[in-house]
């Protein structure tokens, strides 16, 4: 929020004008939040007993009885709290009721302010001196006493062209030990070189004094800024004793929410795996019908392997490649798996253990072996079978 | 309005916090029971993943196993002739044929009717290596030929054969 706006009493009237230009302009002109003139205001800080937050507007409301002499039907304040050693204090805003809705009106419900509220956030930083702000407006000057981060009292006086006469003014309102509290001067910046040499020249030399301007106060504002009399931002605000209950209950929902999410993702787990056991289990399912099939059609071809033919040619050559040129048959008869031979050679004997370590050949039997004679030949007779594939 | 004191209030706060605590103490104990009987099947689940997971058969090995014998089936399938590829006559055509091509004289034939089939018999003579030769012709046919019986005399020593044999053809019944 950079765009603030502030008001001047022109002919009996408000006038609006916009900090960067000092120019006057309209109400539906741009401005985010309107600065209110500080003399339209009394400002008081009242101590407060410890009583809950919702008790303080009626606290304040009863209390408003003896420090403001103005009717309480015409009356509005609004107020913000300052707190120092468990001690809070309400710096009460004061003005009368038609005055409040004059600027309403003006500012179109945009958020209202007063000069402390630009200088609140600087209090903190002066938390173990007194100070003293001096709030440079065009028409008026705003004093703010603060000790040990309260305002103690704030004052406004109408601004005249002489520093001196200001000064003068300024000085019957502060304590007689001014010089020893922290002078902050808050000016626009136009004005702050020349406002910083009137400083000097009427401060002692030992006293202290810090310039700030302005505009680096207005750029602060934003929406969490403690703007004054705006109902929404009061009934934002949560009652302290909500919090006991808060925080068992966010605890419990929470721990409830952990718990719960634990089981989901145990669950989730657990259906994964179900999910998971189940494509297994149907993987195994068409494993065990792939291995029946498989074994049907290894006992198909186991049956058709049986029926198929002998090869006799293979068993032919078989039998001449074990018998080698040593024998010749002369006469040879199958039927089935069933042979017999007749044939001439040497040493027939030999030849029937290679029959025996033949894997074609089973039950070989040597029939019977005539020499012939004038030879070192034999005629034998050989029955066997062909092994089954 | 109902004005309730101060000593009631805190009564009601205490007898919420009772209500609200045993509330959540029933929901944990329903929930860890839960959690506890998930737990359970979890593990339980676990356990049978790694026995399917340690059982389980190489598939791949099994699908290309039945693909050759499928395969194989097939080829031997192929060697068998169907009812109406071919007669006993036309059977008698091809062997006297594939004799004659190999240089075998044929002395007789005749047909034997047996039950499920008909057998052919040839009387042949010839020399040993054209019956060898006709022997492999027979052995490595396109389709099974069966010759289930089969007598060779080469006694006589002059390197010529007398065979007689027995041969039919393989059907495949569907």
């Amino acid at each position: 929020m950079t765009h603030c706006a502030y008001t001047e009493i022109t002919d009996g009237s408000y006038q609006l004008y916009l900090f960067e230009q000092n120019q006057p302009v309209g109400p539906s002109d741009t401005f985010s939040a309107l600065m209110m003139a500080r003399p339209d205001f009394d400002i008081k800080s009242v101590e407060l007993p410890p009583v809950s937050d919702q008790d303080i507007p009626n606290l304040l409301k009863f209390k408003l009885r003896s420090i403001y002499p103005g009717n309480p039907d015409e009356t509005a304040f609004d107020y913000t709290i300052l707190s120092r050693k468990n001690k809070k204090y309400a710096v009460l805003f004061i003005t009368e009721k038609r005055i409040i809705e004059q600027y309403q009106s003006l500012s179109g419900e945009k958020p209202l302010f007063l000069p402390f509220t630009l200088i609140k956030p600087l209090i903190k930083r002066c938390e173990r001196e007194n100070c003293v702000f001096i709030f440079f407006h065009t028409s008026w000057i705003e004093l703010m006493l603060i000790q040990d981060s309260i305002l103690i009292s704030s004052f406004v006086i109408n601004r005249h062209s002489s520093f001196k006469v200001n000064f003068r003014k300024l000085k019957t309102l502060l304590p007689d030990s001014y010089e020893n509290y922290s002078l902050v001067c808050v000016c626009p910046k136009e004005e702050e070189s020349s406002l910083e040499q009137n400083i000097k020249a009427n401060l002692n030399p030992e006293s202290s004094y810090s310039m700030v301007v302005m505009e680096e106060l207005l750029k602060n504002i934003d929406r969490k800024t403690d703007f004054l009399f705006s109902e929404k931002q009061k009934r934002r605000s949560i009652p302290n004793k909500l919090f006991m209950y808060l925080y068992p209950a966010l605890f419990l929902i929470l721990t409830v929410l952990i718990f719960n999410k634990s089981i989901n993702q145990k669950k989730t787990y657990y259906s994964q795996l179900e999910n998971r056991l189940k494509a297994f289990e149907s993987q195994t399912l068409d494993m065990i019908t792939l291995e029946k099939e498989v074994k049907t059609l290894e006992d198909e071809w186991i049956q058709f392997q049986k029926r198929a033919p002998h090869n006799l040619f293979f068993m032919l050559s078989e039998l001449s490649r074990i018998m080698e040129e040593r024998a010749v048959i002369t006469y040879f008869v199958i039927e089935k798996d069933s042979f017999q031979f007749e044939a001439i050679g040497q040493n027939p004997l030999d030849l029937m253990e290679k029959f025996k370590r033949n894997d074609n050949f089973q039950n070989i039997k040597l029939l019977q072996s005539i020499p012939v004679q004038g030879t070192n030949k034999e005629r034998f007779k050989v029955i066997g079978s062909v092994k089954n594939k | 309005m109902l004005r309730i004191s101060k000593r009631e209030r805190v009564l009601l706060y205490i007898l919420a916090w009772v209500v609200i605590v045993v509330a959540f103490g029933i929901y944990f104990y329903f929930k860890t029971e839960e959690m506890a009987s998930l737990q359970q099947k979890t593990d339980m689940l676990e356990r049978q993943m790694q026995k399917v997971t340690v059982k389980s058969p190489d598939s791949e090995d099994l699908q290309v196993r039945k693909d050759t014998l499928v395969n194989q089936i097939q080829i031997e399938k192929e060697k068998y002739y169907h009812r109406d590829d071919i007669d006993p006559y036309q059977f008698s055509i091809v062997i006297r044929n594939l004799l004659s091509t190999n240089g075998l004289t044929i002395k007789k034939y005749q047909t034997i009717e047996l039950t499920d089939y008909t057998s052919l018999e040839f009387s042949i003579a010839g020399g040993v290596l054209e019956l060898i030769e006709f022997l492999k012709a027979v052995s490595y046919a396109d389709k099974h030929w069966n010759m289930s019986f089969l007598t060779l005399d080469a006694r006589k020593g002059d390197g010529t054969v007398d065979a007689i044999f027995r041969i039919n053809y393989e059907t495949l019944d569907e």
